[in-house]
């Protein structure tokens, strides 16, 4: 007989002895996952249905945070419906690859019938061309860069499959260098932004979503051409604030065993905040920084805060 | 006089740190107390004070060039400079201590050094109208000097992460106790006792030649622009650093792969260690504790 599918949690326990920290891999000048890299061909060439939906962020910018609101409007704020199952197996990862019994993003897409929702972290020019021909919606959530470098820093700390992040003043540096895992910042932040007219991306600030998560709940609502009410809009504030989420076992990353995800160095989860840097940078750092920034930015005026 | 034999010594566990005498201490320097308590100074004795880290040792060793540059040539290239400027409260396991060692100093005038705040000094430097040069450094400056010497030095309790440091500092909770009780101690001393002379670490990083020159007007010595040149350039921190008589690099407690004894030297350095929102909590904390004096230091030049 055949055997029963292992749930996700189970394939990740019986693969965590394959758990490595995987180098980075060259694909089209972007740094990208050894295990990623290797499938490429397999990923470039997925082919969303037009129903589809992607969401995608640079790591660390608020793709679970996105996640979930997304979820909860398509199910209307019913909270017990997007508790169905973790938030990467209702949202499957595109790109991700992990050693077997875990799916691939790629399986657990083939599983499921339009319309489906997906998450990126791929550049836009690396996002398979089938999302433009087919004319998916995209959304796309930017974070600060100060507040997302310290979070990617925590984040690579915790998580024993990314490349071992070093020292904090070093990872500064691979950061304003595109070194980092899905490459740099800079080009991945502007390249979402320079095509959001072109490609009807709905592009979304972190700190706007801090400081009102209501309004920017409401630009995702009618984007997507859904309709809820102001009830429902509140529900789902409250159901995606920072405490709720970190406690929300199907959206905390805690089903994740140790080994993989060690949250004892840092939480999945971790602050949330607007404005963390300031406990991180340096004055030399964040002057030296804001110098790079300046120089890479220039040529786009996105309103970034590091304050709200 | 012979070097002690101290590359034997082995490293001890750190000491723990405990209250004594109102600040916090270790035994190093509390085992000898008697001793120092009743040491006797002498008229012409100069006293070098510092809270640690503060440029003790640069001092120190323009003081030693000052006196014996031309007299003792040969000691500066021969002893090392802990010896030369014995630290007077240490009690080290292996070595003489330092009250020991300042009465078998053959020199005169005495050069001795401390980082006792000021109510702790032997009363008898006091008495003898001693002189006393205090060099003190600008607080973000001297905790992270403070914080890497730690790491370093095993004759020192353990610092902790960097974090963890910077409030004990803020709390007076490291050895020699509070920098600001320190600092402020000694300058109200000076309103009292003409024979101090304070001196700031960011005014020598800045202008050396004019306080070398202030330090002799103190000490009423007549040195030619010939000698004070030559021993400004022995006490530039690259030469120093270089130098085995005053990088302490035969102390063998000291692991200099952590951190050299003498590592930048520079006045701001702090600003490649305090993040922001600890800066800004240092201010807040500072303003406070230096509300009522008139000492003014500065972070950068």
């Amino acid at each position: 007989m055949e055997q029963e599918p292992l749930s996700y949690e189970e394939a990740i326990t019986r693969a965590a002895d394959a758990i490595q920290r995987f180098p980075l891999k060259d694909v089209q000048g972007v740094p990208l996952m050894s295990t990623i890299a290797d499938n490429w061909k397999s990923i470039s060439e997925f082919c969303p249905d037009p129903s589809d939906l992607l969401i995608s962020t640079y790591p660390k910018a608020g793709t679970t945070w996105t996640q979930e609101i997304v979820d909860l409007l398509l199910n209307n704020g019913d909270a017990q419906v997007c508790k169905r199952a973790p938030t990467a197996v209702r949202i499957p990862f595109l790109e991700i690859c992990a050693p077997p019994p875990i799916p691939s993003g790629l399986e657990l897409l083939k599983q499921m019938k339009p319309p489906r929702v997906i998450k990126t972290h791929l550049p836009i020019q690396l996002v398979p061309v089938g999302f433009w021909q087919n004319k998916c919606k995209v959304i796309y959530m930017a974070r600060n860069a100060k507040d997302n470098l310290v979070s990617y820093f925590h984040f690579d700390r915790m998580n024993l499959t990314q490349p071992e992040p070093g020292p904090w003043d070093g990872y500064i540096h691979k950061f304003m260098k595109g070194q980092l895992g899905w490459g740099s910042w800079y080009d991945h932040v502007k390249g979402y932004w320079k095509e959001s007219k072109e490609r009807n991306i709905l592009y979304i600030l972190y700190e706007d979503m801090k400081e009102n998560p209501s309004r920017e709940i409401k630009r995702i609502m009618h984007y997507l051409d859904l309709s809820v009410s102001e009830d429902v809009i509140n529900k789902i504030v409250q159901l995606t604030s920072f405490h709720v989420m970190k406690d929300n076992p199907m959206a905390n990353y805690s089903y994740i065993p140790k080994a993989v995800f060690d949250q004892s160095i840092s939480a999945f989860m971790r602050k949330g905040e607007v404005g963390d840097w300031v406990n991180h940078f340096t004055p030399a750092q964040s002057k030296m920084f804001d110098e790079d920034y300046t120089n890479q930015m220039k040529d786009v005026d996105i309103p970034f805060r590091l304050n709200i | 006089m012979d070097l002690p034999d101290i590359s034997s010594i082995k490293s001890p566990s750190r000491p723990e740190i405990f209250e004594f005498a109102g600040i916090p201490m270790i035994s190093y320097f509390t085992k000898n107390w008697e001793k120092l308590k009743n040491f006797q100074a002498r008229p012409d004795d100069i006293l070098i004070a510092t809270y640690p880290k503060a440029g003790t040792t640069w001092v120190s060793y323009i003081l030693d060039l000052l006196y014996f540059g031309k007299v003792d040539p040969n000691g500066q290239s021969s002893l090392p400079i802990y010896m030369r400027v014995p630290f007077l409260e240490s009690c080290f396991p292996g070595m003489p201590s330092g009250t020991e060692l300042a009465d078998n100093l053959p020199n005169s005038p005495r050069l001795i050094k401390t980082h006792l705040p000021v109510q702790l000094v032997p009363k008898s430097f006091w008495e003898q109208n001693s002189r006393v040069v205090y060099v003190a450094r600008n607080a973000k400056d001297n905790v992270v000097s403070y914080f890497h010497s730690d790491r370093m030095n095993h004759g020192q309790p353990e610092p902790g992460d960097w974090n963890t440091f910077l409030e004990d500092f803020l709390k007076g909770e490291v050895v020699f106790g509070s920098w600001f009780d320190h600092v402020c101690g000694w300058w109200e001393k000076k309103k009292t006792y003409p024979n101090l002379h304070y001196m700031l670490y960011e005014d020598m990083a800045k202008d050396i030649n004019g306080e070398v020159e202030s330090l002799c007007t103190f000490l009423k010595l007549s040195r030619s622009d010939e000698e004070k040149n030559k021993i400004i350039n022995s006490v530039q921190f690259d030469a120093m650093k270089q130098n085995k008589m005053t990088n302490y690099s035969t102390i063998p407690t000291m692991d200099f792969k952590i951190s050299p004894f003498m590592r930048k030297g520079k006045v701001g350095d702090w600003k490649n260690h305090f993040t922001l929102a600890q800066n800004e909590q240092f201010d807040e904390v500072y303003k406070q504790k230096m509300k009522n004096t008139t000492l003014n230091f500065r972070t950068k030049i």
